[in-house]
């Protein structure tokens, strides 16, 4: 199931986004997040595109595929996350 | 005086700005005392999930139905779950699910069978998971008790498109169980700069109805005060997971699981037992035959040792997202199986509801049939091998599966959100899907099982019977 989302969702999120990225900007990738969890996982916010476009290393898929991933972390599916 | 009124001027822009500057902080620290408020005040996260498959499945020399049957097969699910944290060392998690099955034999069980079992083929609510997770001072370790997350691992996740759904890989093994863990994260004791996690997982129950533990028929009448112990298992995991450049993702999982299962004291079950004797008798398979092809009597399951089975599984199981920078994932799994039955078990017959006059003189009611141990008779051993792909476009995901079986390996997907269980053939498995997102958490399923298997697996007992299986499904997957 998906999972509402925390604190620690967020600052991982942010975190594995600049690991992907170094010089992504916290606040932008914060403002794409936003955009994500409104329901445009096809990339079409302006904070995503600007995510995106400083980052060759990942794609819009891929960008949601780690938000997907760090969400279940905080869902309860798996012991002691 | 030129002067002076610029001042002045300059003076009033000032004031203005400083006035909205004031009030633009303000109306800031508004918003964000209003979302401090939400989130303290949000103390319970609710979430929801409704999947549903409509399909058949075509069994070839089926052992029912004169060797040949088709089922058309409706299964819908919803579940809903509910996580929130008691302080910043306590969360606690819940979930509930409740699962209809239909088809064009049955609409729901009538006479419940195991417990743990039934949220996959009745209309009952079932409790998933309810349990707590205590991280002291944010420390490495943590402690988990309640009834675990120990269904729907991976690789179900991988076949649906989504995240992961639970614990244990379902090859290894799935039933929600009661009981506590102990993980530990090393990573940063360690130093490492990928995840590394261990986890022990201590598990006790019973497959005895919570409701009535004190009906049914007791295993030894010459004893009648000694009851049926609890089952007992304990689970080692490691898990190690890594992210790469690219959006490449590894998750590798090792696990050895190590069961001492309980006898029941009584369980009812329908049919199953003359179509498994008939797989080695011709004169019952004739009889069966004249029947219609099943055996529509019910039986009471009885078991002359207080332990019915020890099984060991042991799991490897890796997946690899988008490799090499590649729309590609990939994953495989591994298990090994060793069952040692303890117990002899029979059936009686509850109720002779056969057709066939003369099944049901050779079968009134009274009648015991041995069925031997669990499983099989002897020790059991078994290999499974899985290995899977997909590939992902922008919308859609298109994968393959394929799973192979050498000896007797047992079936560890007990509780599985697929529409056909891998673990109940032994033999090789073909499963190609298709998963097409609609939009944000709502996909559309397609696929198709084909399937060659040389056993079967009826009530408790598994028999060599060659036969194939073909099974095609759409459905979908909604969640919030």
């Amino acid at each position: 199931m998906t999972s509402n989302i925390s604190a620690g969702v967020v600052s991982d999120f942010i975190s594995e986004v600049k690991n992907q990225c170094s010089s992504s900007n916290s606040l932008l990738v914060k403002k794409a997040m936003l955009e994500l969890l409104g329901g445009d996982n096809s990339c079409e916010g302006t904070f995503s595109k600007k995510v995106l476009s400083k980052c060759n290393e990942i794609n819009c898929e891929q960008l949601n595929e780690i938000l997907t991933t760090i969400k279940s972390k905080y869902d309860g599916s798996v012991i002691g996350r | 005086m030129k002067a002076m009124n610029l001042l002045v001027l300059v003076f009033t822009l000032f004031s203005i700005n400083l006035v909205s500057a004031e009030t633009s902080l303000n109306s800031l620290d508004e918003r964000l005392t209003d979302l401090e408020l939400k989130s303290i005040t949000d103390r319970i996260k609710t979430d929801m999930e409704l999947s549903s498959f409509y399909g058949n499945i075509q069994e070839k020399n089926s052992t029912v139905k004169d060797g040949e049957a088709t089922h058309k097969i409706t299964k819908n699910t919803f579940k809903i779950g509910f996580s929130g944290e008691v302080n910043k060392e306590v969360k606690l998690y819940s979930s509930f699910a409740v699962n209809h099955l239909g088809n064009d034999d049955f609409q729901t069980n009538k006479t419940p069978s195991f417990e743990r079992t039934e949220g996959e083929s009745g209309s009952r609510v079932l409790l998933r998971s309810a349990y707590f997770d205590y991280r002291p001072n944010r420390g490495p370790v943590i402690l988990t008790m309640g009834r675990l997350p120990t269904t729907n691992g991976p690789p179900e996740h991988m076949r649906s498109s989504r995240s992961r759904q639970g614990t244990y890989p379902v090859t290894n093994y799935s039933l929600p169980l009661d009981g506590a863990a102990l993980t530990v994260d090393w990573h940063n004791m360690l130093k490492t700069n990928f995840s590394l996690i261990t986890r022990t997982v201590y598990t006790v129950g019973s497959g005895n109805y919570d409701a009535d533990p004190n009906e049914g028929t007791r295993i030894d009448p010459k004893r009648p005060t000694e009851v049926t112990d609890s089952s007992v298992g304990f689970s080692q995991m490691l898990e190690i997971e890594n992210r790469f450049s690219k959006g490449q993702r590894l998750l590798f999982i090792a696990q050895y699981s190590h069961y001492d299962f309980s006898a029941f004291r009584s369980a009812v079950t329908q049919g199953g037992i003359l179509e498994s004797a008939a797989q080695s008798n011709s004169t019952l398979a004739a009889l069966m035959a004249a029947n219609g092809g099943e055996d529509f009597n019910t039986y009471r399951l009885l078991a002359d040792n207080k332990d019915m089975v020890k099984v060991r599984i042991a799991t490897l199981y890796s997946e690899f997202q988008n490799m090499f920078g590649t729309r590609f994932d990939s994953y495989l799994s591994y298990t090994r199986s060793v069952t040692d039955p303890r117990a002899n078990i029979k059936a009686r017959v509850l109720a002779s509801n056969n057709t066939n006059a003369t099944l049901q003189a050779l079968y009134p009611v009274g009648t015991e049939i041995n069925l031997g141990g669990f499983l099989r008779s002897e020790r059991a051993e078994g290999n499974r091998y899985l290995l899977g792909a997909r590939y992902k476009f922008k919308k859609l995901d298109v994968g393959l599966e394929y799973v192979t079986s050498t000896g007797y390996a047992i079936q560890t997907d007990l509780y599985s959100d697929d529409f056909l269980h891998f673990g109940s053939y032994p033999g090789d498995i073909y499963h190609g899907y298709a998963n097409y997102h609609l939009g944000k958490n709502f996909t559309l399923r397609a696929g198709h099982f084909s399937v060659e298997h040389y056993a079967v697996t009826r009530s408790v007992t598994t028999s060599d019977y060659f036969g194939r299986v073909h099974a095609s499904y759409l459905g979908f997957n909604v969640s919030l």
